[in-house]
């Protein structure tokens, strides 16, 4: 009686456990620390969670700064002091694969800022919980912020990888696609973000409208729009983008140049907010300065005598947008278009990314580019005047107009990633920074054509057989 | 009637608690008494079971009535129990075939009733308090009621114990002359009938003892006999753990290292896998420093994986042991550090934190055993591959209750300092650095331009440790019982202090409960223990040893108001931490019970329930005075955490016995089922506003969390199974195999099949060795060849998962980035080993040879895949077909060199010879992470080093190899030129007792290579760091020719030269050591003295560890190398008395 209990006991114990030691017993709850994917995906707040990450990270890795500087560097905008290896060699237009590829940290975070937006655009694809508004929104700004990956890629290496999903074993091997190509991903992605987008800014909801300008609406997408189709001699394209931009109303360039860069200011198109935790934006508190440059990698570059030079008499923006620091017996001028630095007590700026200002010159140069004389002019003096200075009066033959409204762009958009692409594109670059007085001999380096594209990590050409590297290093 | 019962010590101390609660349960509820037994035995958990048969001595002779015709035994049996308060226990199957009885009685007593119907029925009875036990009746022997020679059959009586009193139940008794024999019950005891009067040889056998023939007299129908059985000293035949099965040295098919508790306890050590240094073959154990709980660690057989966890799988008495200390990696454990990550540890770090086996208690230990080959690990499966160390504690033994008592108390001390330079020396050395630099002391140089006392000398070593540490050890336990159930009690405390300034200790209680039960018939067996440990750890946030190389003109320590002095800002104090304190307290609880029931002869059903939980509890706390300057609330710090690590386990088994032709089968299956869970968080308050405040975590204007929280959940399930043959203990073989399922690995990737085949052969049972070759009484060849796996990952890689960004925020809201690029197609490492032995016993077994050769690869490693950054990330888990090989060669030679009946001498000698090689890795010149670390056809213990090429005599300049003639020296230079490993170590152990003296000692011995001190030092003439004397005469002018380079005391080509010296071959060489690793001397009290004293195993005694190193190592410590706390050298005295 006893061993059939014990029997029964443990036969059916045994039973119990031999049933459910199949797959199920070792499958694990989700760990609580971290969100499994799919979870992230099936309801609209860790979502928009996923989505925002890259903004932040935007913000941490420096990405708007570091693009505004290395550039700013390597062309003729800023006089480096800084003695790290990479500073000088950007300086000198001698970058090394080896030394220098991976401090720039320009291609790892793009690349992963795409892997990010793919799986997002995959996961929205399949996710059955993030409703459609939302879908919607994060679709586009996903798409958006591919667009403005790829933008900066393909300007600053030439042809790329173009990635658009995200398994790794095919990304691996993946060699180079061509620039045009590139660009008409990047066209696509911008017009279907364009269409995906929200017409007014919107809040941490996706869909309640708020007065931040830090999130792209379908008006960013169109800017950057309007600015890939001229980068592509697209002009009458790029034309009527930049109109449908510059006659929404919701944007207007401030008169005061101070309050061009404020927070939500009404020339933003989109703007990153800086972390909580910090009061002023990656540009201010790298830029300005409170003693001599320094060696180290911030604060440690002025306004090149170029740069500096280039402004013409009566510009405000050279006092409005260039701040001075003096030790009694050397002034040395630095980039203040951000006001803010480690004194700030409250916030006042975010970083800028797209601005109204840009797409009045945009349209300017489509115009001229087609022969629009009168159009060109028109948007031109728009921003000359907003600087203090008379209408354009020079001649209007197309390469006059051309030159100046490209010595324009100079003085408007410097330390904002635009002169070094803008003498790629324009193919001025051999010519402005080549020659025995060109700008790469003033900074004591000596120009290769080669310099305009920046290596690629070696570690990606070791890793992938059918990547190569750009030439020249 | 008589009842055979014996009052056992178990009744006489039945005032003890346990059977005391059986005899209120009974009175609690006499009429249910029946139900709780039977739910007791069924359910089995209670192991008051055990007690309840021991409590009533006396049986009131309950009367009833039965009327039954031709009725079969089984309803005679229910009948009864349902009249009755009894029950019958009995195997069904002794009751096939037996006669249908006929039952007429009244008023008759229950034993009646049974004599009656079991007569002629070859059963018998007996009761046992309230229970029947009905077995099968043995013809020609054991007891019957009526007691022995009181029939008037003549017949020899007598009762067989082991040499402790145990007694032996199955002994068997052959009386060969008249062809009679007889086993003994489960009391020892055994009769013979019809043995007529006479002189006879009895001889009486039982497994693991040496057999005894004795004489006995039967006179008047009556003879007596006694016997006490030795148990075999050969060790051979001593019982080896091997996880889920027992075997014996013997016979053995694989290779397992056994070190009994009685060795651990003879060494003032309170983590027990310190006590295993030196005495384990293969087994290799570094002490990352030697303060008290500091972790180590621990290798079998060498470095199986490049980048995953290379510790053994411990388990404790059946239960998985975490070998991770649980000390939280985002604030660390002060002194004793981080506990490293996988890849930290395989690059050459020391294991940090503290250890979690100092939560274990040594006294508490019956055995360890460390499983080394594939026959002894491939039952573990995926968890198999670095090797097990099996934890066995302690069981209670049958006979009188006793008391015992463990007391010692010692001091301990470092013995090796580094020989520094004296305050003359020092500023000699400054001074020339200057000259060297041609500048002079700026107003930084606060050692020589006069802002310190430049008379002053300290020995800072002195200082920092050079002070006594206390060690006090408290262990009682009570054990007893009798031959059905056993139980330990025992209970300790022990606290350690430091050799540092300051008040710091590692105390620790425990208490440990074991009980064991067998029923009457041997059927059921249960063991029951539970273990508890609280330890609390008070260390300084930093080891003072890192601040021995202080300018010795250095300050004073103490202002004249008796406060730290900082001599206005330019000393850095180096008592400071003792404002700074790390605490952690941990609460360990172990549990298991183990269940066995014979269902047939030979088959076994089983089951082990096993839980282990261990919290720590830690706050890292610095008060104002840790830092120089008045107090501000952000001087006060108070960092704490809690962690949380719990597993259970369930492994239903059934095991399957019997003889098949001339070999016996064994056969074992069962399964596994384990969970663990852990979770830690850590937090930091800063802000106080006074330091009597710190504790209060509320009183603090800042809190946040430092790091992120972890919490992770294992699953693990398996199936394993064993078949072992052994034809006439002479043909041996071992199969083992499991399926093992992990939760750690992906949908498609989680189980796994594991095996391994053990094969032995005893040739000296050979006829022809035996008539050959006379001497060798013992030989046996082995092999082993199988597969195991290391599963020793992250737990939730290969999901695809989100984690928050550092804790940022966009619009308001924590945002979410993907974490890894999960791949779930990855799989465990696996490990192939193959392993070949030879062991040889000569002269009875009183030397015996052992030598053992293994091959091991580990292929399928979990390195990572590099991934060019377009994918968004730079490496995927993956397996990478890279391989790893370990060879060895272990040698162990145990010699009785003496034996006499006052004298015995043992000597045991183990050596281990071991090899690692990258045998390969594809893909490794391009693998960012490994390509400067590893060389193929290298061990994984190389590092890349300058090659010293010597002193430049027109500089004064070090000189290296420039191999790619760049005209520079970096990493491209770099030469994978020395090993940091052991190149063989071993032990050896003598034993000598002379009557009651007994003494033990260890020589441990390593020859290796390690760091030395330049890995620390930084170049001679940096301001207020004082260095070897080895730097002194240094190179001073152009020409000269000089061993060491000139000093210097700026940065430039001398510190960028001594800067590079620093990690060229120079700096690595001879670490190898003799160590007097442990000597234990005790004297037991004469028999005579303890009996009239009514004492027993009473002893004094002397115990010492690391009583002296004998090395030519250029450094502290051979062993913790670099500037940690050296191993401490600890002399104890204690006592041991026993009631």
């Amino acid at each position: 009686m006893k061993t059939k209990c014990f029997l029964y006991f443990f036969g059916g114990y045994l039973f119990i456990l031999g049933l459910a030691g199949c797959k199920k017993e070792v499958q694990v709850g989700v760990p609580i620390t971290q969100l499994v994917t799919n979870t992230v995906f099936s309801n609209d707040n860790t979502a928009t969670a996923a989505a925002l990450s890259v903004y932040s990270q935007m913000i941490t890795n420096t990405v708007p700064w570091n693009l505004h500087r290395i550039t700013a560097i390597s062309s003729d905008e800023l006089t480096n002091y800084g003695k790290d290896q990479t500073s000088l060699d950007l300086y000198t237009n001698a970058l090394s694969a080896q030394v220098d590829a991976a401090s720039i940290n320009v291609w790892t975070s793009m690349y992963s800022y795409v892997y990010q937006t793919n799986s997002i655009l995959e996961n929205l694809r399949i996710s059955r919980g993030v409703s459609s508004r939302v879908k919607q929104q994060l679709n586009g700004e996903s798409l958006f912020l591919r667009a403005y990956s790829y933008f900066y890629l393909v300007n600053l290496y030439g042809d790329v990888p173009l990635v658009t999903s995200t398994d790794y074993k095919v990304n691996a091997t993946l060699p180079r696609t061509p620039k045009t190509q590139v660009y008409q991903q990047i066209i696509s992605d911008l017009k279907m973000a364009r269409d995906s987008l929200s017409t007014s800014f919107v809040d941490a909801t996706d869909t309640a409208i708020t007065t931040d300008h830090i999130r792209p609406t379908t008006w960013a997408a169109t800017a950057l729009l309007a600015r890939v189709y001229l980068y592509s001699g697209n002009y009458d394209s790029a034309e009527l983008q930049a109109s449908t931009v510059i006659n929404n109303t919701m944007f207007q360039l401030p008169t005061d140049l101070t309050k061009v860069f404020l927070m939500n200011s009404p020339e933003a198109i989109w703007q990153l907010a800086d972390d909580a935790y910090s009061l002023w934006t990656a540009d201010g508190a790298n830029f300005i300065l409170h003693a001599p440059p320094s060696s180290s990698f911030v604060n440690n570059a002025t306004i090149s005598p170029q740069l500096f030079n280039a402004f013409e008499t009566g510009d405000r923006r050279k006092t409005a947008w260039i701040g001075s620091y003096t030790d009694g017996n050397n002034t040395w001028y630095f980039p203040y278009k951000y006001k803010d630095d480690y004194n700030a007590t409250a916030i006042n700026e975010y970083t800028m990314l797209l601005r109204l200002g840009e797409q009045y010159l945009i349209r300017a140069e489509a115009r001229a580019q087609q022969g629009n004389v009168a159009g060109a002019l028109a948007d031109l003096n728009s921003i000359r005047n907003r600087a203090g200075l008379a209408n354009y009066s020079g001649m209007t033959d197309e390469a006059s107009l051309l030159f100046a409204i490209a010595h324009e762009r100079q003085v408007e958009l410097f330390t904002e990633c635009d002169r070094w692409i803008d003498l790629k594109r324009t193919k001025n670059i051999d010519a402005v920074m080549g020659g025995p007085t060109g700008v790469c001999v003033t900074k004591g380096g000596t120009w290769t054509t080669n310099q305009q594209l920046y290596p690629l990590l070696p570690a990606d050409i070791l890793n992938n057989s059918n990547l190569i590297q750009n030439s020249g290093y | 009637m008589k009842i055979f019962y014996n009052a056992s010590a178990m009744q006489r101390a039945s005032g003890t608690l346990m059977s005391s609660l059986a005899q209120a349960m009974q009175k609690f509820h006499p009429n249910t008494t029946k139900t709780l037994i039977l739910g007791v035995k069924l359910a089995a958990v209670f192991i008051l079971i055990t007690c309840l048969q021991v409590s009533a001595k006396t049986t009131n002779a309950q009367k009833l009535s039965i009327s039954m015709k031709n009725g079969s035994l089984e309803k005679l049996f229910s009948e009864i129990e349902k009249k009755t308060t009894y029950v019958f226990f009995y195997d069904a199957a002794i009751l096939k075939g037996t006669r249908p009885v006929t039952v007429e009685v009244k008023d008759a007593t229950v034993e009646d009733i049974l004599q009656t119907s079991l007569k002629g029925q070859s059963l018998e009875f007996s009761i046992h308090d309230r229970t029947i036990f009905v077995k099968r009746g043995e013809k020609s022997a054991t007891l019957a009621p009526g007691g022995p020679g009181k029939g008037g059959t003549p017949s020899v009586t007598g009762v067989v114990k082991s040499e402790s009193g145990t007694p032996l139940i199955g002994a068997s008794v052959v009386i060969k002359k008249l062809k009679k024999s007889g086993m003994t019950n489960e009391n020892g005891e055994f009769v013979l009938r019809d043995v007529p009067d006479g002189e006879y040889e009895v001889e009486i056998s039982y497994v693991g003892y040496e057999t005894r023939t004795t004489t006995v007299v039967v006179e008047n129908q009556e003879g007596r006999v006694v016997a006490d059985l030795k148990q075999f000293h050969s060790q051979l035949d001593e019982t080896v753990v091997k996880g889920y099965y027992t075997t014996t040295n013997r016979l053995n098919t694989g290779n397992v290292t056994k070190i009994k508790g009685e060795d651990i306890q003879k060494q003032p050590v309170s983590d027990p896998i310190l006590a295993l240094e030196g005495r384990v073959p293969g087994l290799d154990i570094q002490q990352s420093s030697g303060i008290p709980g500091a972790n180590m660690t621990v290798r079998v057989r060498g470095q199986n994986s490049i980048a995953n966890g290379n510790d053994p799988l411990y388990i404790v008495d059946g239960v998985p042991f975490s070998s991770v200390s649980l000390t939280n990696n985002n604030i660390g454990g002060g002194a004793v550090g981080y506990p490293s990550s996988y890849a930290a540890l395989n690059s050459g770090q020391s294991q940090g934190g503290l250890s979690p086996f100092n939560n274990i208690n040594p006294a508490d230990i019956e055995s360890i055993e460390v499983l080394k080959d594939a026959d002894a690990t491939a039952i573990y499966g995926s968890r198999g591959a670095n090797g097990v160390i099996l934890i066995t504690t302690k069981k209670g033994k049958a006979g009188d209750t006793k008391f015992l008592a463990n007391v010692y108390s010692g001091e301990g001390a470092v013995t090796r300092r580094m020989h520094l330079l004296n305050t003359q020396e020092y500023l000699q050395v400054r001074h020339q650095a200057f000259i060297n630099d041609g500048q002079t002391p700026t107003p930084d140089d606060v050692d020589i331009n006069g802002t310190w006392d430049t008379t002053r000398y300290t020995d800072w070593q002195k200082v920092l440790f050079g002070g006594t540490a206390k060690f006090t050890n408290a262990q009682v336990s009570l054990s007893g019982g009798n031959a059905n159930t056993q139980f330990i009690l025992g209970s300790g405390y022990s606290r350690q202090t430091t050799v540092f300034p300051g008040n710091y200790s590692d105390a620790k209680a425990s208490v440990y409960l074991n009980v064991t039960h067998a029923s009457i018939n041997q059927k059921f067996h249960t063991t029951a223990s539970a273990g508890y440990v609280n330890d609390n750890n008070i260390i300084p946030q930093a080891d003072f040893t890192t601040s021995l190389n202080l300018a010795p003109d250095a300050p004073p320590l103490y202002d004249a108001n008796g406060n730290l002095n900082w001599q206005n800002g330019t000393f850095s104090n180096p008592l400071a931490p003792t404002f700074r304190n790390a605490r952690a307290k941990t609460n360990t609880l172990n549990g298991s019970l183990n269940l066995s029931y014979e269902l047939f002869r030979g088959l076994q059903l089983k089951s082990s329930f096993g839980y282990t939980t261990m919290q720590m509890n830690q706050t890292n706390q610095q008060f104002a005075a840790a830092a120089y300057g008045p107090p501000n609330p952000f001087s006060r710090k108070n960092q704490f955490a809690t962690s949380n690590f719990n597993t259970w386990i369930i492994e239903p088994q059934l095991e399957y016995s019997r003889k098949i032709s001339h070999g016996n089968l064994d056969v074992l299956i069962g399964t596994t089922h384990q969970q663990n869970n852990q979770n830690s968080i850590a937090q930091t308050a800063i802000g106080f506003a006074s330091d009597a405040l710190i504790p209060n975590v509320t009183a603090a204007s800042y809190l946040y969390a430092s790091g992120s929280a972890q919490a992770s959940e294992y699953h693990y399930v398996a199936f394993f199974g064993r078949i072992n043959y052994n034809w006439e203990e002479k043909y041996l073989v071992n199969i083992t195999a499991r399926r093992d399922g992990s939760s750690r690995f992906g949908p498609d990737r989680q189980f796994g099949n594991f095996g391994a085949v053990g094969a032995g052969w005893i040739f000296s049972k050979e006829k022809f060795m035996e008539h050959s070759v006379p001497f060798l009484s013992f030989g046996k060849l082995r092999a082993s060849y199988g597969s195991t796996g290391n599963d020793q990952i992250g737990d939730y890689q290969f999901l695809s998962t989100y984690s928050s960004y550092y804790g940022t925020s966009y619009q308001g809201v924590s945002t979410l980035y993907p974490t890894i690029l999960a791949n779930p197609h990855f799989g465990w490492e696996l490990v192939k080993k193959l392993e070949g032995g030879l062991e040889l016993g000569f002269l009875k077994d009183r030397i015996l040879f052992t030598a053992s050769y293994y091959h091991n690869r580990t292929g399928n490693q979990l390195v990572g895949q590099v991934l060019p950054y377009t994918t968004g990330f730079n490496i995927v888990q993956a397996n990478l077909p890279a391989v790893v090989q370990n060879t060895g060669t272990e040698i162990v030679l145990n010699t009785v060199n003496i034996q006499t009946k006052n004298f015995t001498w043992n000597t045991s000698i183990n050596l281990s010879i071991p090899r690692n090689k990258l045998v390969s890795f594809p893909g490794l010149a391009d693998n960012p992470n490994y390509k400067l670390t590893y060389a193929i056809g290298k061990p994984l213990y190389v590092r890349p080093l300058y090659h010293y090429t010597g002193l430049d005599k027109q500089t004064g300049l070090y000189t290296f190899d420039d191999v790619n003639h760049d005209g520079l020296i970096d990493y491209r230079d770099a030469g994978f030129l020395k090993q940091v490993a052991k190149n063989y170590f071993g032990g050896i152990q003598n034993s000598l007792s002379f009557k009651g003296w007994r003494l033990d000692f260890l020589v441990q011995f390593i020859k290796q290579t390690a760091p030395n001190y330049l890995t620390n030092f930084r170049f001679p003439g940096i301001n207020g760091q004082n260095q070897p004397v080895a730097v002194l005469g240094a190179w001073q002018k152009p020409g000269e020719n000089a061993g060491i380079q000139k000093y210097t005391q700026t940065g430039g080509d001398a510190a960028t030269a001594y800067g590079n010296y620093g990690v060229s071959d120079a700096s690595i060489s001879d670490a190898s050591f003799i160590r007097l690793k442990n000597v234990s001397l005790s004297y037991s009290l004469p028999d005579g003295w303890q009996r009239k004293l009514h004492l027993q195993s009473t002893r004094l005694y002397i115990q010492a560890q690391n009583l002296f190193t004998i090395t030519s190592y250029l450094g502290l410590d051979p062993e913790t190398q670099g500037w940690a706390l050296p191993p401490l050298r600890m002399i104890t005295g204690g006592i041991q008395v026993g009631l």
